[in-house]
């Protein structure tokens, strides 16, 4: 090893980050946070779009099967229970 | 308990849920990450960033962690793969600028002059990315040439001649220093 392989290595000795770092890990809890509340939201929006297509697909059937208003009824009950388990979703902690 | 032995254990409980095991995972590896992105990135910021992806990604992919390798090695792959497709990797001017200020703080005058650190920084930036990546993980962490080629996923005769090339560039330039 030639002196100027220790002065080299010196130098990237010297370029070292501190061996702990709660700001670091913070930041990085903090992007995981980010990323799975913009997934959950992606996941949420998508079951609701698949749930009004299949809604409008089966609307017919579903006429014919359920007695008048109970559409309604039916569709407010599916719409509520998609939003609480959206929002439950959403604040769950990593 | 070995070291590894640690970190498969931690990767379990991550994998499981665990926040606590997230961090102390995080906490070990952070600065071996860091330092490897410090010496291939065009600066502090983007270094510090692309580690903080890393461990994002790697929280994300844990269950693609068999064992085959360390979770260092593991990490320092992922890092490595985000250096490359950043696409701001390339130039270090600007980190040259911004190291002339910062190295007379950074640094205790007698380890390492400011002179000494700009021209490191100049040499590395006068390095492709693949030189530089090789660089970092052979001299500056003492990693094998079969682990870095494994990390880097490079054949080990293309690793070994970046690693020789890259090498022989820098003291050329270190050695024209005053």
């Amino acid at each position: 090893m030639t002196d100027a392989d220790v002065k080299l290595k010196a130098l990237f000795a010297a370029e070292v980050p501190p061996a702990m770092d709660a700001h670091f890990r913070l930041a990085v809890f903090e992007r995981m946070e980010k990323r799975q509340a913009a997934l959950k939201l992606a996941v949420v929006v998508g079951v609701g779009v698949l749930a009004t297509a299949g809604t409008a697909v089966l609307s017919p059937q579903l006429n014919q099967l359920l007695p008048p208003g109970m559409m309604l009824v039916a569709g407010g009950a599916l719409a509520t229970a998609a939003s609480v388990w959206g929002v439950l979703q959403i604040r769950r902690p990593i | 308990m070995t070291s590894d032995a640690d970190d498969a254990r931690l990767l379990a409980e991550a994998r499981a849920g665990s926040r606590l095991a997230l961090s102390r995972l995080i906490d070990r590896h952070q600065q071996a990450v860091r330092g490897f992105l410090r010496r291939v990135a065009a600066d502090r910021e983007e270094a510090d960033d692309l580690a903080q992806e890393t461990f994002v990604t790697a929280w994300t992919q844990l269950s693609s962690w068999r064992g085959q390798s360390s979770v260092r090695a593991w990490l320092l792959g992922i890092a490595w793969r985000k250096a490359r497709s950043s696409g701001r990797s390339m130039f270090r001017r600007m980190a040259r600028d911004r190291a002339w200020s910062e190295a007379e703080a950074l640094i205790p005058a007698s380890q390492v002059s400011a002179e000494d650190r700009l021209a490191l920084e100049r040499a590395m930036g006068g390095l492709n990315l693949q030189q530089r990546a090789a660089v970092a993980l052979c001299l500056a962490e003492d990693y094998s040439h079969a682990e870095a080629a494994g990390i880097l996923g490079l054949p080990l005769g293309t690793l070994k001649s970046q690693v020789l090339r890259g090498r022989a560039k820098l003291l050329e330039v270190l050695e024209a220093q005053p």
